[in-house]
Formats: C-alpha cells, sequence, structure tokens
C-alpha cells in the first residue's frame, strides 16, 4: 500500500520535473494539475522512462505526437529550430525532455530510497497506455500541462509497490539543487 | 583533432554541447554511448576531456570511465560526467574511476565553460 502523503509526494515529484523539463524559458504556466484518467489517449505515441528500487517500480509516461505545436515547443526545449528537425531529431529532442523529467524525480527519489536506478526512455504507441491498468499500481495518476493556451501536454505516473510505501515530500528551495553546475572532485 | 569527446545517447544532447563547445573554439567529436566512446578515445589520443552521460545503452558511463583507466591504461584525460543522476553512491564509483567532475543536466554552457576549457589547456 502507497500512504496518501506519499502518493502526493509521488505527484509533487512529477509536477517539479514537469515544470523544470518541459517549460520552455518565456513560458507561462496557466495550470499544471492532476487529471482524472482520459478514455482516449490523448496523443499517438508516448515516451516511457522507468525508475526501479528494492521496494517499487515506477513508470513516468510523456505523451506527444509529431505536429507542428509538439515540433515548435520540442525545438524550443532543446534550443533547436523546428524547421530543422527530421522526424528522427524530434523522437530525440522529445526523449530527451522525458529524460529530463524522469531524471528529476529520479533524484528525489534517490534522497529517499537508496539503490534508485533509471531506464533510458523508449518509444511506444499510446494506445499501449491503455494496459497500464493490468500492473495492479498503487498509485496511477496522470497530469496535464498548458502552456499559453499551447497545446497540452499529458503525462502518466504509475507506480507499483512491493511493501509498503511512506514517505513526506516537499519541494526543496530551487538554490539548492544545484542542477547545471560543475562539482569538482 | 578533437580536444574533447562528448558521450551521449542523445543526438540532442550531443548536438547542443558539442555546438557549444565547438562555438567556442574547442575541438570536438561525439560518440553514441560508453562503447563508441572507449573506441573513439583509443584512436584520438589528442583528447583531454571526456563529457559523458551515465545512463546509456550498451555501455554506461561510469563503466566506460573505469575501462578508460583500466584497459585502455589512460591516467590522464579528465573525465565529467553530465547527466540527470546525482546519487552520492554513483558519485562514489565515478571518483574510484578517477573523474574530475559532476555535472546534472541540463547543461548550462555559460556557467561551466571557463572550468572546461583549464581542463582541455
Amino acid at each position: 500500500m502507497i500512504s496518501q502523503r506519499a502518493k502526493a509526494g509521488f505527484d509533487r515529484m512529477v509536477m517539479q520535473g514537469m515544470r523544470a523539463s518541459l517549460v520552455k524559458p518565456g513560458d507561462e504556466v496557466t495550470d499544471l494539475s492532476p487529471v482524472p484518467a482520459w478514455g482516449q489517449p490523448p496523443t499517438s505515441h508516448a515516451v516511457v522512462l522507468s525508475v526501479a528500487s528494492l521496494l517499487f517500480r515506477m513508470l513516468v509516461v510523456v505523451y506527444f505526437s509529431d505536429t507542428p505545436a509538439m515540433r515548435r515547443h520540442f525545438a524550443g526545449l532543446s534550443r533547436q529550430n523546428a524547421e530543422d528537425l527530421s522526424h528522427q531529431a524530434f523522437l530525440d529532442a522529445v526523449c530527451e525532455a522525458g529524460n529530463l523529467c524522469c531524471g528529476s524525480v529520479n533524484r528525489d527519489l534517490g534522497g529517499l530510497y537508496a539503490w534508485v536506478g533509471m531506464s533510458t526512455p523508449h518509444i511506444v504507441e499510446s494506445h499501449c497506455t491503455r494496459h497500464l491498468g493490468i500492473l495492479k499500481a498503487g498509485h496511477l495518476q496522470h497530469f496535464q500541462l498548458l502552456l499559453n493556451g499551447d497545446t497540452p501536454l499529458h503525462l502518466t505516473l504509475c507506480v507499483s509497490e512491493s511493501e509498503d510505501l511512506d514517505f513526506d515530500f516537499q519541494l526543496p528551495a530551487p538554490e539548492s539543487q544545484g542542477v547545471g553546475e560543475l562539482e569538482l572532485f | 583533432m578533437a580536444q574533447i569527446l562528448v558521450v551521449d545517447d542523445s543526438s540532442t544532447v550531443r548536438n547542443e554541447v558539442g555546438d557549444f563547445l565547438k562555438s567556442n573554439g574547442l575541438g570536438v567529436a561525439l560518440a553514441v554511448d560508453g562503447r563508441d566512446g572507449l573506441s573513439k578515445l583509443k584512436a584520438d589520443p589528442a583528447v583531454k576531456l571526456v563529457i559523458c552521460d551515465v545512463n546509456m545503452p550498451n555501455m554506461d558511463g561510469l563503466t566506460m570511465a573505469e575501462k578508460v583507466r583500466c584497459e585502455l591504461k589512460n591516467s590522464s584525460v579528465n573525465i565529467i560526467m553530465l547527466t540527470t543522476e546525482n546519487s552520492p553512491a554513483m558519485k562514489e564509483r565515478g571518483k574510484a574511476a578517477g573523474i574530475k567532475g559532476w555535472i546534472v543536466k541540463p547543461f548550462n554552457g555559460p556557467a561551466v565553460i571557463g572550468s572546461l576549457k583549464k581542463m582541455v589547456a
């Protein structure tokens, strides 16, 4: 079983990761919140990453389609021109955005659990995500990110626990995260 | 001749980091995973700095760093990890392999270019 405060902690980690990795500089977040399950997947494809520990397995699913609006968004995130992106480069930009988002969650979990490991990204057709329910997840939550009225972005979090999970996670201060700095040994 | 080898399975990261370094006058070679990085480093002894991801297919970055020291017997090249990971256990493994530093993604070129230039001087 996953406690209510642990579920809330997972959600905070994911929303922090979305804000840090899926929002371009200059974009305004008009809404970032958990949403009810959708009947149909919101896009044609998704990037799936996993985080595994001794106590749980977690999937982070970032949805996308190869549309002009999504191309503009993910090109902007990776500081590239949408017009210059091949299909493969677009897929790679989406994968890297998912990698940064899941990586942020992975770092937060690393502060709570030892031996947390993260996968590389994999692209699937989004209808595969209808099968997430059979994983008997202790926590299955969908999120929506709205930016300046631009195309919405969606993410699903799926946590399957092998033992009871209970933790209290609060967002760290931004200056304590040290992202982008060189730590010399 | 390349001064810096950038190793990452993401072409987005390889191009972003590589283009930034080139725009700062540095010679750059690219590799797609640890196995490719090891091969390119072996073929180009002029490389003075490796900037390397951790989580990659075929061979991860920490294994590559260990093989650079143990198999290539290259103790002089500087190695920096550029990764989403930040766990103390991974950093300890990296230190044991003689890596020089750690950067948590995303890459912020202007913040680190001074240190990188010193490492290839």
